[in-house]
């Protein structure tokens, strides 16, 4: 059993250091020589640039720089960004990323709720009109692009209708548009899941007990039906958190939230390489941590994996 | 046996059949299917004769007639330079299919062979092959192709480039596991016994028994492509002006979406209309091409 647990931690941490292995050296793909950019247009003696390479460790070998990445990393130290001149990575992030681990959260709960209802709805209605259209709108769902989406929620609901604002994120009202937008894939995803897990669950022996031992329906259904169906669902949730974390990319820029995937967005204008680096780690640090612990979750509530591994 | 008189016949379907015949039969019965097939042909043979259509140019300015809505001359409008909107849709779908293509088609082979290769030889090769595959899954996909599309030049190979990148190890392990499972059978055995090379049993016997899901991955694979390139796009490091995109050309109108819409509002449809049908097709196709969802 604790074998299951010490093979997942050792493949969790060799894809942390893969990633982070293959980040640092396709970012020093960029073009363009570091010092150069970030002093921008300002002329620099050859003196002053071999200066300033030595104290950024540009001058080492770059396997040298990773191990030099990867040590101040793990302290928080992302060095400095390239545009807000000698302003530490970090700082440029964070306010950003509480930002939007309130709102992502928000979307995250939203879509499993929505997946809940519909994919349970449209397994015992099987068959029948509202499952098909449950699961037309299910597969519409999955193909709409985020960001197109978007662009006809706010035309109809803020712009003809005049009734959600458009942008920022200050009140509960800010919310709607740009969770239910970043919902809308993972709840049809789920949704389309949890109904193929439903159907193989709702024709076994144990369901037929509960039914004859005369409990009502509803108990049937949710207790003992959606309690096994959602299990198999459950390993696509690190998928669903991942699709989030790099939506918000578009997300953050339709509805102008000063979240992380905002920021990102514009390092990425302003070439600022440290930073754009700095969020690919994070948040694929983020993204294996959630899968790390949805593989624990999932072994724990199912001792067959545990056994077979 | 002499009660089959009574039952229902179906007139179409073919007493002997085979597999691709048989998936055939099964997708015309999928509505959503055809109807995305339909419209999936009609779309790649509209955007290929396009030059020929005589449609205005995509790059063309009238200042004389910018934001205007449809009209007979321009049926979709004109933009914020007053371009041809129809026109522009028109040949940003032909880029978007062109990369979307490209790209599948790179992944197929490149992830195929990899799979075919970790799966058959098993051992180091397969522990390396799936060690790089496995790191590529610790990036969420659209996070690592903003990343690498932010890093290399822009350009369309740079793009096509990031979307392989992101979709081989799918396919990869897809194969691999599709090998794992064909290559204990005795056919394969039976093929190594009368001397077959290990090349051709894997391109002439393994190959071809695992072709359904890789189809299916195909068509559902050129959706997620076309939806990553209209993200980059609309980001502003996927495809860049002048060439027209779906994705560029939603984001240029979102600064007039309160005056002139449709700026964003078709090129949105289009983009949604070509996912869904790549997605509804794919769908009839896994329904049609799975063996165990056949009734008899």
């Amino acid at each position: 059993m604790s074998r299951f647990f010490i093979q997942r931690i050792i493949a969790t941490l060799f894809s942390l250091f893969g990633a982070t292995l293959i980040a640092f050296f396709a970012s020093r793909l960029a073009p363009g020589d570091p010092i150069r950019l970030m002093m921008g247009d300002q002329n620099v003696s050859p003196q002053v640039v071999q200066r300033l390479q030595a104290q950024y460790g540009l001058d080492q070998p770059i396997p040298v720089q990773y191990v030099y990445f990867l040590r101040n990393a793990l302290t928080g130290d992302f060095g400095t960004s390239y545009y807000y001149i000698g302003k530490p990575v970090l700082q440029v992030i964070a306010p950003g990323a509480l930002v939007s681990l309130q709102w992502e959260s928000v979307a995250l709960v939203i879509a499993v709720a929505l997946a809940l209802i519909f994919g349970t709805l449209s397994a015992i209605r099987h068959n029948t009109w509202l499952d098909n259209a449950v699961m037309f709108v299910a597969l519409s769902g999955i193909s709409i692009p985020s960001f197109a989406l978007a662009t006809f929620l706010i035309v109809v609901f803020s712009l003809k209708l005049d009734l959600l604002p458009v942008a920022g994120l200050t009140t509960p009202a800010h919310y709607v548009l740009p969770c239910l937008t970043m919902a809308a894939q993972p709840a049809a995803l789920l949704a389309r899941l949890l109904r193929a897990s439903m159907l193989e669950v709702i024709n076994q022996e144990f369901i037929i007990t509960a039914r004859a031992k005369g409990l009502r329906e509803t108990v049937v259904i949710v207790r003992h039906a959606l309690k096994n169906a959602m299990l198999p669902t459950l390993t696509v949730l690190g998928i669903i958190v991942g699709r989030i974390l790099a939506g918000a990319f578009l997300i953050e820029t339709v509805f102008s939230i000063p979240g992380i995937g905002r920021i990102g967005v514009q390092a990425v204008i302003q070439r600022d390489y440290p930073v754009i680096l700095a969020i690919t780690v994070l948040l694929s640090v983020v993204f294996l941590l959630v899968t790390f612990i949805v593989d624990l979750m999932y072994g724990l509530l199912d001792p067959r994996i545990r056994y077979n591994s | 046996m002499a009660q089959n008189s009574i039952l229902p016949v179906t007139p179409r379907q073919p007493a002997a059949s085979n597999l691709w015949l048989d998936a055939w039969y099964r997708l015309q019965k999928n509505r959503a299917a055809v109807v995305s097939f339909v419209f999936l042909l009609a779309l790649i043979l509209f955007v290929t004769l396009a030059p020929l259509l005589g449609l205005p140019s995509p790059t063309e300015q009238d200042f004389g007639r910018m934001n205007e809505g449809p009209a007979p001359d321009h049926i979709f409008g004109t933009d914020e330079l007053g371009r041809d909107m129809l026109s522009r849709i028109v040949f940003g779908g032909q880029v978007s299919l062109l990369v979307g293509l490209g790209v599948q088609i790179s992944v197929a082979v490149i992830g195929m062979l990899l799979g075919l290769i970790a799966g058959y030889y098993g051992g180091m090769i397969d522990t390396t092959i799936m060690r790089v595959v496995d790191t590529m899954y610790a990036f969420p996909p659209f996070l690592f192709a903003v990343f690498m599309a932010a890093i290399l030049p822009p350009s369309v190979w740079s793009i096509v480039l990031v979307l392989v990148l992101v979709g081989w190890p799918w396919e990869a392990r897809v194969t691999r596991g599709l090998v794992l499972a064909l290559k204990e059978r005795e056919f394969i055995t039976a093929a190594r016994v009368v001397g077959a090379s290990n090349w051709r049993i894997m391109l002439k016997h393994i190959l071809p028994n695992s072709l359904s899901p890789i189809i299916v991955g195909f068509s559902i694979g050129i959706a997620g492509t076309i939806m990553a390139e209209a993200g980059l796009s609309f980001l502003g490091i996927g495809i860049r002006p002048p060439t027209p995109s779906w994705g560029g050309m939603i984001d240029k109108g979102r600064q007039y979406l309160q005056v002139y819409p449709h700026l964003s509002v078709f090129p949105s449809i289009a983009l949604a209309l070509t996912v869904l049908a790549f997605n509804f097709l794919g769908d009839g196709l896994r329904d049609a091409l799975d063996p165990r969802m056949r009734k008899d």
